[in-house]
């Protein structure tokens, strides 16, 4: 029951840089995001967690969003260079996620993915910790659960995608990057003036989607898929003007980074307290 | 606790959590109505994700909405000077608006409503009386996507 500590230290120090970075970026808009949002939250899901994730509207008013957009920058910087806390985690991923929902036109698939992410490394240990002998104490399992819901929501998103787009036909026909190359709100539409790369991008696409899962998880491809991944978000993103949500998959990726792995499986190299 | 007992409550607990989130996240019809309802239940409050961007197909349509500018120009509700989350907010605003058209509302819905005006109110063109429309450029034929027809629709909202 050990786990890749390096690994984990390098996403939770990935995740709270995304995360400060993002909210400084959107403070040239606070005006209408934070300060006097112009699009007003949507009506809170049934359910007695609700006030955790939908704070605003609930129980915050919707002024106080610009201090929880502060809060969240200082608690992500701080973590950026010291030890993450559970309960600061807790802290962010509540502001964060009712910040998110506060910005629902806004947000994309990747602020749920941080979303969620966030929750999760709550339960993830702050410090390098052993479990001598043979007994495993209760939170070991809570933080070996919480690293591996972690790694395997990052294959579920990319898994779910692709699958979601074979459920249509255009994505099989090989028609949808043109269609989206050629939507103003999108582009390039000189994309699609070159129906045999639009083609060809359609079904890389679809394929780096669908085989994303298996290959990160076959440790001899998975450097590729990510590389790949970095590729694709980044293009995707500055085409798209999504670049947040691309970095936000890429933030991820050092939860399958094989240097914990390697770490863990020679002793004498692992980082001692 | 033991680490073989620890382990296989590790499994458990991760399957069990990534099965309802797939129940919850995959194609509708790939899912029986009793597992779909279940993980609704656990994956909504606090696990909410989608991952349908551009599927099961992109939309037909670009879309985009505009006001009536006090001069008599149209323009979109967000401008190139906009932050980019808030430029970003203008795609989804303008698919729930052809939704809600779509489905012959003749009046949008008051959630809508009121954020098209104060979306307006950052262009210079919220005011009293003031016209909104949403312009469609649709595809003919997928294997020609340049190829648009264009329509505009009158919209009109609730009253505030």
């Amino acid at each position: 029951m050990k786990l890749p500590w390096r690994s984990i230290r390098l996403l939770q120090r990935a995740v709270h840089l995304w995360l400060f970075g993002y909210l400084l970026s959107t403070l040239p808009g606070a005006e209408r995001l934070w300060l006097h949002p112009a699009v007003q939250p949507l009506p809170t899901p049934p359910g007695g967690l609700a006030p955790l994730t939908h704070a605003f509207g609930m129980w915050l008013p919707v002024g106080f969003a610009w201090v929880a957009v502060l809060i969240v920058m200082v608690l992500a910087l701080r973590s950026v260079v010291r030890p993450s806390r559970w309960w600061l985690t807790a802290v962010e991923w509540v502001l964060f996620s009712s910040l998110v929902n506060l910005t629902w036109l806004g947000s994309t698939g990747g602020h749920q993915l941080i979303a969620n992410v966030l929750f999760w490394m709550i339960f993830l240990p702050s410090e390098e910790t052993d479990v001598p002998g043979a007994a495993v104490p209760p939170v070991r399992v809570l933080h070996v659960a919480a690293f591996w819901i972690i790694r395997l929501q990052l294959l579920l998103a990319y898994a779910v995608t692709g699958i979601q787009k074979l459920a249509g036909g255009h994505w099989l026909a090989g028609d949808a990057v043109g269609i989206v190359a050629t939507d103003a709100a999108y582009g390039p539409a000189w994309l699609a003036g070159m129906p045999w790369l639009a083609a060809v991008v359609n079904y890389g696409a679809l394929l780096f989607q669908l085989t994303f899962p298996l290959a990160v998880w076959w440790r001899p491809t998975r450097h590729w898929w990510m590389a790949m991944g970095v590729v694709f978000h980044l293009a995707t993103g500055l085409v798209f003007d999504i670049v947040d949500m691309g970095l936000a998959f890429l933030v991820v990726y050092p939860a399958w980074f094989r240097t914990g792995e390697e770490l863990q499986r020679s002793p004498s190299l692992a980082v001692q307290r | 606790m033991s680490a073989r007992n620890a382990r296989v409550l590790v499994v458990l607990f991760v399957a069990a959590h990534l099965s309802l989130l797939l129940a919850y996240t995959l194609p509708r019809a790939f899912v029986p109505d009793r597992v779909f309802f279940w993980s609704q239940r656990y994956a909504r409050p606090l696990f909410y994700q989608q991952w349908n961007l551009f599927a099961p197909d992109p939309r037909p349509c670009d879309l985009r909405v505009e006001v009536e500018l006090p001069d008599g120009t149209w323009r979109p509700l967000t401008s190139a000077d906009d932050n980019y989350v808030y430029r970003r907010m203008a795609r989804p605003l303008s698919g729930l608006v052809a939704a809600d058209v779509e489905q012959g509302d003749t009046v949008l819905m008051p959630r809508l409503s009121a954020i098209l005006r104060s979306m307006a109110r950052g262009t210079g063109g919220e005011r009293a009386g003031s016209r909104f429309r949403l312009v469609q450029r649709c595809i003919a034929d997928p294997a020609r996507p340049l190829e648009r027809v264009g329509t505009t629709v009158e919209l009109h909202l609730s009253k505030p």
